[in-house]
């Protein structure tokens, strides 16, 4: 008698989705996660095995994390001060199916009690959609609240003939005294005085989390046009019929001679009328140094770095960093698109300063042998075939950079 | 001297230990209790939501950039509140997740809009500080008194009045300001802290 006497008790609980669904979302947009450093952006702070940005690692390093007695909580805010901004990387990785719903319970629902669970966030100016969930919303009872969040977005740069003529250099190259040296350099410098302060220049305050452009946190993108940047390089793909199999193999003056005088096209003459070969402009490395110069291992500190080199005609390739052996050619019309993220704090904060270098040269080359105030040698054989230089300053100048603007957004979650 | 005195001891303690031991499994066996579902959670909800869609307003977009709700505040643009606050936001139908009925197309907003200023007119000799409110959104239907509704306010950081930034109120250039609504004239031209307050409830 007794027995069933309790056993009426418990039949009489019930468990309150609702306030689990808004748990969770409180979780998910009022809060960084764990483990994070609740630091200003770009103070240094050291990490270690348990210190560290959650989402600095991947799903597989997590996944072993949280089997440990270590605590770790799925929070997508960008800071603990600010509720309703949400970093991308952090949503990224938590959308990431690499993680169960064993996991994710885990790690965000809590409880004994293994629930059904749906998470979805809606871009409303994209419309992209995440969603993260053991089902759709079930027929029956189920628990559900809407959070209204923005998104930050991430930073880029992008570098043309039209947007940035300063960086061309024709009219250094043509100023006597004459430059010109084999290689042609071009920077995109990353300096924590300006990243991390009022991009005013006065200094007084920090740039606020939702706001600050930090490559610690956020991916920093470089997409580099090199149309109206290339003297003579120029290879018209209607004109030059043969193909380049293959970026080792260099321009052939004989056979782009046979091809060149097409119907519909300039013929030979005017294109090239002091019947030079148009050697190739080549893209020679892509660096990384420090304010003192000295060169940075980005990969091995443990930075995620992708270049993708988009040629109009061809698919697009990765290309390998540093030095390029044989060295890549570019061409009139080509992209070459470059990703950094998580750099780590030691080569970024308030007073590092972090410079990506492009270094273009020319293939086959033959300045070593013009003398640039002989009248009788053609100009064209001592002006470089890659006009671009300078620096461009990645920061809070719209006319530089996409600056990382707050896109609304909607959180539901259901659970049951 | 036997007598059952004893007997009647013995099982007065048994009856007292299970008494006890039943009390204390009572107590253990109820920790599971859960709060129980009632009305108050969809206004909470609603409430939740409101406040989310002020904050998200009022946040800038960039750092070059006022927010959306100071906009529309120094602008006394109640058209284009309703259009963010209650059809971009609240009642926004592109959403991926199932069609739920928890945020119904049944909820009317009123937004008003309340100041603090120096009524230097009624006194001249001595101004006296006042507050005073305006409606910035006027709702669909209005508020029978009865309905169950949700109040969620905010207070904006408004830097000037009347911005010549007139493009949330003119869709197409060139734009003339005087076509623009405008704030009350008592609301002085200086940066200052304007509370939104937004009335919701479902009709």
């Amino acid at each position: 008698m007794v027995p069933s006497l309790l056993v009426g008790l418990q039949r009489s609980t019930a468990i309150d989705y609702d306030a689990v669904a808004y748990r969770t979302a409180v979780i998910l947009t009022e809060d960084p996660g764990e483990p994070s450093i609740s630091a200003l952006p770009g103070v240094y702070v050291p990490t270690d095995a348990t210190r560290f940005q959650w989402d600095s690692k991947t799903p597989s390093f997590l996944k072993n994390f949280m089997q440990g007695s270590s605590a770790l909580r799925f929070g997508l805010t960008v800071s603990r001060d600010s509720p309703n901004i949400l970093s991308q990387r952090k949503i990224n990785l938590f959308f990431d199916p690499a993680f169960t719903a064993e996991e994710i319970r885990q790690c965000l629902i809590y409880g004994e009690i293994p629930y059904g669970y749906n998470i979805t966030l809606t871009r409303l100016d994209t419309q992209e959609v995440f969603t993260n969930g053991t089902g759709p919303y079930p027929e029956g009872r189920y628990g559900y609240i809407r959070r209204y969040v923005k998104i930050k977005n991430y930073t880029s740069a992008t570098v043309t003939n039209e947007t940035h003529p300063g960086f061309n250099a024709t009219t250094q190259y043509l100023t006597p005294p004459f430059d010109n040296s084999q290689y042609q350099t071009f920077r995109v410098a990353l300096d924590g005085l300006w990243l991390y302060w009022d991009g005013t220049g006065s200094r007084k305050y920090l740039v606020s989390t939702p706001y600050v452009i930090d490559p610690t946190q956020d991916n920093i993108t470089v997409n580099l046009g090199l149309e109206g940047f290339l003297n003579n390089s120029h290879v018209n793909p209607n004109a030059f019929t043969q193909e380049l199999p293959n970026p080792k193999v260099y321009f052939d003056w004989d056979a782009w001679r046979a091809n060149c005088d097409q119907p519909g096209t300039p013929p030979c003459s005017v294109l090239y009328p002091q019947d030079i070969p148009p050697n190739y402009a080549t893209l020679r490395s892509i660096e990384f140094r420090d304010r003192s110069d000295n060169p940075i291992d980005l990969i091995t500190a443990g930075a995620k770095v992708t270049v993708s080199y988009h040629d109009p005609d061809t698919a697009d390739t990765m290309l390998p960093l540093t030095d390029l052996d044989p060295p890549s050619p570019v061409r009139v019309g080509n992209w070459i698109n470059l990703t950094i993220g998580n750099v780590p704090q030691d080569y970024m904060e308030q007073n590092k300063r972090m410079d990506i270098v492009y270094t273009f040269g020319e293939d086959p080359v033959v300045n070593p042998g013009v003398d640039p105030g002989d009248p009788a040698d053609d100009i064209s054989l001592y002006i470089p075939r890659t006009l671009i230089s300078g620096t461009l300053r990645y920061d809070y100048n719209p006319a530089n950079v996409t600056q990382p603007a707050l896109a609304p957004g909607i959180l539901e979650v259901a659970i049951w | 001297m036997v007598n059952s005195d004893a007997q009647l001891y013995t099982m007065e303690g048994i009856a007292a230990g299970v008494i006890m031991i039943l009390t204390a499994y009572l107590v253990l066996g109820s920790t599971s209790v859960y709060t129980p579902g009632d009305t108050h959670i969809t206004d909470m909800q609603l409430e939740q939501v409101g406040a989310d869609v002020l904050k998200i307003m009022d946040t800038p977009p960039d750092l070059n950039n006022a927010s959306e709700l100071e906009k529309i505040v120094a602008t006394n643009d109640g058209a284009r509140f309703h259009q963010l606050f209650w059809e971009t936001y609240l009642m926004s139908g592109e959403i991926a997740a199932q069609k739920t009925t928890r945020t119904g197309s049944s909820i009317i907003t009123n937004a008003t809009v309340y100041y603090h200023y120096t009524d230097t007119v009624t006194d001249p000799l001595n101004p006296q500080p006042v507050i005073q409110g305006y409606q910035l959104s006027k709702p669909l239907i209005p508020y029978s008194g009865s309905e169950p509704g949700v109040r969620v306010t905010r207070y904006v950081n408004v830097t000037a009045r009347n911005t010549t930034d007139c493009s949330s109120c003119c869709p197409i250039p060139p734009c003339d300001p005087a076509l623009c609504p405008k704030m009350p004239a008592t609301v002085e031209d200086r940066p200052q802290v304007m509370l939104v307050e937004v009335f919701m409830w479902k009709a």
